[in-house]
């Protein structure tokens, strides 16, 4: 079985007239991801990748199709169930800036997903430890995000996604925010989280150099449809579609 | 045409940029690259005027011979967007959500000539072309989040150069674009400095994207130039440790199978990150980050040449019998 299925899925922000026009925001997708598999989805602004992420977690509704997550239905699940999935499937964001409170310590941030989905408080033993794993020291707890690089903060997502053990992880653009020099660092600790904890990963971005260096599938998204999807060597080296080969042509332009 | 000497710019006495010695030719394009808070921007403002209030500037900035630092105001508004020209870092936070595209062209070239609103109007329907967008009628009466943000980054550059400027600025100009838009900017950038011979000052925290650009390239860390030369030299036969370290930081499209997926070997990183103001160290700024640090990098490390036109500021330099860190 496979961890994530998606079969005839449409989506739409305003179902009734899709259903009228025919035009959707994501049409008719097919795919799915083994256990401990590595996908990742390219596209450019509004081809509806981050859309899907939030489809794929339950943060918007299933419009047509099925989801499947971890052998479950999204579209019947409960809303206990709907609380129990989110412990399965962790989110981390473009911008790590963003996605910390301005006003919470470190430690007290990265607590949270315990708080509310295990209802505990975490030691701070606990929380020291996950700092480890993404490399950095027990005293950033007591930091602020201001006083901390926006590399550092991503790291600091990471371990708080993986706080509370989860089987996938959604990434949407985890290193388009940061700068280059620490670019790599972050795909490279979301790699190898993945290798040592065998999670299924689903990494979104608009450089295909990004996705191709990590992933071992990828789907190319093009105003909410599948253009080309495959094996990331078949995909990255060998494009088929002329979609693809603008992508691969836009980010050969910056490679060295 | 424009030439920096011993500009020396500080923030509450912490040094936060110095440079000795810079100078850009007429319709010449250079790239100021480097991470956040190396002070690439810094530099590059003060040339505008625009560095923090708080910020003391010394030293010579001369523009065709007219030197900028301690201009009155007055001078100085009517050198920029004219003779200078800006494109800012994000599109979508850099023009007037209320007010139509076509008003806010028309401004840049009202406010520096007493053209006729009919000739103005022609002006800028020709500017609406010159940067490539489609229908003027359209674009003229729509409002900014009517535009992508590769549009609103059009009509930006179009501002900019509106009153054919010798010299465009632009701070990470296609940061917060996608690689597909990112490289039609690119593209019209070089396109418009050839066209109109504009020099081009182009700040970007990414090598690539300038080697595409420019022909020269100064490497800022710390508010120094560690190295400087040409791009293709700078980035085939980096001299300074940092450089190089950008350079294999940079992810690069894979190019056959052993690159693909799952070679996190391959996946460099620059160690540690950038100090805050102040708290670089003496000598050679980067030597806390460097793993080649000897020494002697702990004194004041002068400018050396390395070849014609290459410069670097590095206590122990890649020599040439070494391989660079990267897999050209």
């Amino acid at each position: 079985m496979s961890h994530i299925d998606v079969k005839n899925f449409y989506f739409s922000y305003a179902p009734r007239s899709a259903r009228e026009t025919g035009i959707w925001t994501l049409s008719n997708l097919n795919f799915s991801v083994e256990a401990g598999g590595f996908l990742g989805i390219v596209g450019e602004s509004g081809s509806g990748k981050s859309t899907l992420i939030r489809n794929l977690c339950g943060l918007l509704p299933i419009t047509e199709g099925h989801v499947h997550i971890d052998g479950c239905n999204l579209a019947s699940l409960s809303a206990r169930e709907m609380i129990d999935l989110r412990r399965k499937i962790q989110l981390i964001y473009q911008n790590p800036r963003r996605s910390f409170d301005p006003r919470m310590r470190i430690g007290r941030s990265i607590s949270q997903p315990i708080r509310s989905l295990e209802k505990r408080t975490p030691s701070d033993e606990e929380l020291a430890n996950l700092l480890a794993s993404v490399g950095l020291q027990a005293e950033h707890l007591n930091r602020f995000p201001h006083e901390l690089s926006g590399g550092q903060l991503q790291r600091i997502a990471i371990a708080r996604a993986l706080s509370v053990r989860p089987g996938i992880l959604l990434a949407d653009e985890p290193t388009s925010a940061l700068d280059v020099s620490v670019q790599a660092q972050a795909l490279k600790m979301i790699a190898e989280l993945r290798e040592q904890l065998k999670l299924t990963v689903v990494l979104v971005s608009h450089d295909l150099a990004v996705v191709g260096r990590v992933t071992d599938s990828i789907i190319v998204l093009k105003d909410g449809v599948i253009v080309e999807a495959g094996n990331t060597a078949n995909v990255l080296l060998n494009p088929q579609h002329a979609y693809t080969q603008k992508l691969a042509e836009a980010a050969a332009v910056v490679s060295l | 045409m424009l030439i920096i000497e011993n500009l020396h710019v500080s923030i509450a006495g912490h040094t936060v940029a110095e440079v000795e010695k810079l100078e850009l030719a007429n319709g010449q394009r250079i790239g100021f690259v480097g991470e956040s808070g190396s002070g690439k921007s810094m530099i590059v403002m003060s040339i505008l005027g625009l560095q923090p209030k708080s910020a003391k500037v010394t030293g010579s900035i001369k523009f065709n011979g007219v030197e900028l630092i301690g201009i009155p105001a007055k001078k100085l508004a009517d050198i920029r967007g004219r003779l200078i020209g800006l494109v800012p870092q994000d599109p979508t936070k850099s023009l007037n959500p209320t007010m139509r595209i076509g008003k806010q062209i028309a401004e840049a070239i009202s406010l520096h000539s007493n053209a006729g609103k009919k000739a103005i109007l022609r002006r800028v329907r020709e500017l609406i072309d010159n940067v490539r967008l489609p229908d003027p009628d359209r674009i003229i009466k729509s409002y900014p989040h009517q535009l992508s943000g590769g549009q609103q980054q059009r009509v930006l550059i179009a501002i900019a150069i509106a009153c054919e400027p010798k010299l465009l600025i632009a701070d990470e100009p296609t940061t917060a674009l996608d690689v597909t838009v990112q490289g039609e900017i690119l593209n019209l950038l070089l396109t418009l400095s050839k066209e109109l011979d504009m020099g081009l000052l182009f700040v970007s925290h990414e090598l690539g994207v300038v080697r595409f650009v420019c022909q020269k390239v100064a490497v800022i860390y710390g508010g120094q130039v560690a190295e400087f030369g040409n791009a293709d030299s700078i980035i085939k036969q980096p001299a300074h440790r940092y450089t190089d370290a950008l350079i294999a930081a940079n992810i690069s499209l894979p190019r056959n199978e052993i690159e693909v997926a799952g070679n996190t070997n391959q996946l460099h990183s620059v160690r540690g990150s950038v100090p805050s103001i102040g708290e670089f160290p003496d000598g050679c700024r980067f030597r806390n980050r460097c793993d080649f640090a000897i020494d002697s990098c702990r004194s004041f490390v002068p400018m050396r040449q390395k070849d014609k036109d290459h410069y670097h500021r590095c206590c122990n330099p890649i020599s040439s019998a070494e391989k660079p860190n990267v897999t050209h």
